[in-house]
């Protein structure tokens, strides 16, 4: 296996990438993986080079990237919307055709936001074949408030109460200022595109069939998720499964490296083409 | 001209390859190297790409800047799949898991750049590794330490046992602050509180703590030396550095538990070995900052000061 680190361009701005390429000559699909929002995107790091490897290792090449002003790419978190998210998915998805050498169909990964941004971005496009989807995130005005409750969260930890409340930061939101979340700051258009991000937008844009993974990951066994349940009805050729695993895109108790349960229902999906 | 961005990798003793970003000044103006260092388990970019920030802000000033991922975190090999305790893992790092990945880091910028003087930086679990690698390292010209962690952490470390004063007495304030408030009833009622924690804060003692835990990390060396939970390496490891003339600055958040842990376990044990050393060691609070510095204004604070020590260096 070889692992390539490189920039490529979307928009003029330096992304960053790693190309993960499996040893010998047979080839099979490629991915393109699109990761979490934010904080959860540090927490869920290993998982994601961890499968990207594990990936790589049964033939398929990988490609991993940040969106502009996250990770190591150019620019400021405050420079990127949603927009944004969804026109560096499709420029790293031609950047894996071209390094790879090969024009044809790829599939998309995403975690969490990024996998309502895998959605976004395979909508109208041929490029993309399959859509694995882990835990997407379908109430985008539920997820929005989550953010601004980091936020209240860190005010009562360090000034014992809360000074600002949720109402007053987007009033400050919407005069052009940014909220501070986990440390990044949240633009308008950000939480504005996050907020009307619902099954509506999702299914219209997924409406063109594909073969789709939707994986909720559950702490308990057997808990039901009427959200997934109702983005499997809207993107057509979904198939839902749930898998046992900790919400490894926070801070949680493990040093979370691998997810088995996760990757092996994946893996399964994939070369058992239930598709 | 603009400054360079490009990733590199090298490999560390183990034949690990390790990922990092290197960034290079438009026009090299300094000599002295500066290198990130993991904050715990998070990779290269650090807590709300901190260490973006302060690369882009250093490297503005002239001083390459190396930020990479010590084996088996961020994009570098190794460190398996196994999944680990989290104490566990920290306790590790602050006996040294990546001194040698540091060497390593060091020895390719010696070889790639032409770079023999550094700075080792890094918040929490970095800043440890720092101090410890700049202890062995004649290449180390300073510590930049953000949020040093004082203490050693392991699953088999009853933490509670030894909770500074401070922080106790910050916790007997919010949990009264709390008397009158439903929610904290039902937590406490649906045994969702921390019961240990919360009696210790209000009637204080140290007998409502576990205490050491058997074997592990904490051994019989770490009771000799302090007889309680603070890292044995620690003083040793600070006084060698400033001994050997090298400069330290530790930065922390005022409302960070590892500032409270820093004052009562390591500042109060040695005030007046540090008095022989004031030239060489400074310390920074940032009023009511957190231990990530999460809002602006507290990184501005933590960015301008850490320049400015910085350009202390040729």
């Amino acid at each position: 296996m070889k692992e390539t680190p490189f920039f490529f361009l979307n928009r003029g701005r330096r992304l960053f990438g790693v190309l993960h390429e499996p040893g010998g000559k047979s080839r099979r699909e490629g991915f393109v993986f699109c990761s979490a929002f934010a904080e959860e995107k540090l927490w869920s790091h290993r998982v994601m080079v961890g499968f990207a490897r594990l990936l790589a290792q049964r033939g398929h090449p990988v490609m991993r990237f940040d969106y502009l002003g996250s990770g190591d790419s150019e620019g400021d978190f405050e420079d990127a919307t949603l927009e944004t998210m969804v026109s560096d998915t499709r420029c790293a998805l031609a950047t894996f055709q071209e390094r790879i050498g090969n024009p044809g169909p790829v599939n998309l990964l995403g975690l969490r936001l990024g996998a309502s941004i895998a959605v976004f971005a395979a909508s109208g496009s041929e490029a993309v074949k399959a859509l694995v989807l882990w835990e997407p995130l379908v109430d985008g005005a539920g997820y929005a408030k989550s953010l601004l409750r980091i936020n209240l969260a860190t005010q009562a930890a360090v000034y014992g109460n809360i000074l600002e409340n949720s109402d007053r930061i987007v009033s400050r939101l919407n005069t052009g200022e940014t909220a501070n979340i986990d440390g990044y700051e949240m633009t308008s258009a950000m939480y504005r595109g996050i907020s009307g991000m619902g099954l509506g937008a999702l299914s219209a844009f997924g409406f063109s069939a594909r073969p789709s993974l939707i994986v909720a990951i559950n702490r308990k066994k057997g808990a039901r998720r009427p959200d997934l349940e109702k983005l499997q009805r809207c993107l057509r050729g979904a198939h839902l499964h749930e898998v046992q695993e900790e919400p490894f895109w926070k801070e949680i108790k493990l040093a979370y490296r691998g997810a088995p349960n996760l990757f092996d229902l994946t893996l399964r999906w994939l070369e058992h083409d239930e598709r | 001209m603009n400054a360079e961005t490009k990733p590199v990798v090298f490999e560390n003793r183990s034949g690990f390859r390790l990922f990092g970003i290197l960034d290079l000044p438009a026009a090299r103006k300094r000599e002295t190297g500066v290198v990130f260092l993991n904050p715990g388990i998070k990779n290269r970019v650090g807590p709300h790409r901190l260490y973006v920030k302060m690369a882009r802000r250093f490297v503005g000033l002239g001083y390459p800047v190396l930020r990479f991922d010590a084996h088996g975190l961020g994009d570098s090999e190794g460190g398996g799949d196994e999944n680990e305790i989290l104490e566990d893992f920290f306790g590790e790092v602050e006996q040294g898991k990546f001194v040698g990945d540091t060497a390593a880091a060091m020895a390719w910028m010696e070889r790639e750049v032409n770079i023999r003087r550094f700075v080792l930086a890094g918040l929490c679990g970095g800043a440890i590794t720092g101090l410890l690698a700049g202890v062995s390292e004649r290449r180390v010209s300073g510590l930049l330490g953000i949020g040093i962690p004082v203490i050693l952490n392991g699953s088999d470390i009853d933490a509670a046992a030894y909770m500074p004063q401070e922080e106790l007495a910050s916790l007997r304030q919010m949990y009264l602050g709390r008397v009158t408030r439903l929610r904290a009833w039902v937590r406490f009622f649906t045994l969702r509180s921390s019961y240990r924690i919360l009696l210790k804060s209000l009637f204080g003692g140290k007998g409502l703590g576990r205490g050491p835990g058997r074997g592990g990390s904490w051994t019989a060396k770490h009771r000799e030396c302090c007889g309680d939970n603070t890292n044995p390496l620690f003083a040793p490891a600070l006084h060698r550095l400033l001994e050997d003339g090298k400069r330290v600055f530790l930065i922390f958040g005022g409302s960070d538990r590892l500032y409270f842990e820093f004052r009562e376990k390591y500042l109060r044990r040695h005030t007046e070995m540090l008095k022989m050393f004031e030239e060489r060691f400074t310390l920074k609070i940032v009023e009511e900052a957190n231990h990530l510095f999460t809002f602006r204004q507290w990184q501005e604070s933590l960015f301008a000061s850490a320049a400015s020590w910085l350009s202390l260096f040729p």
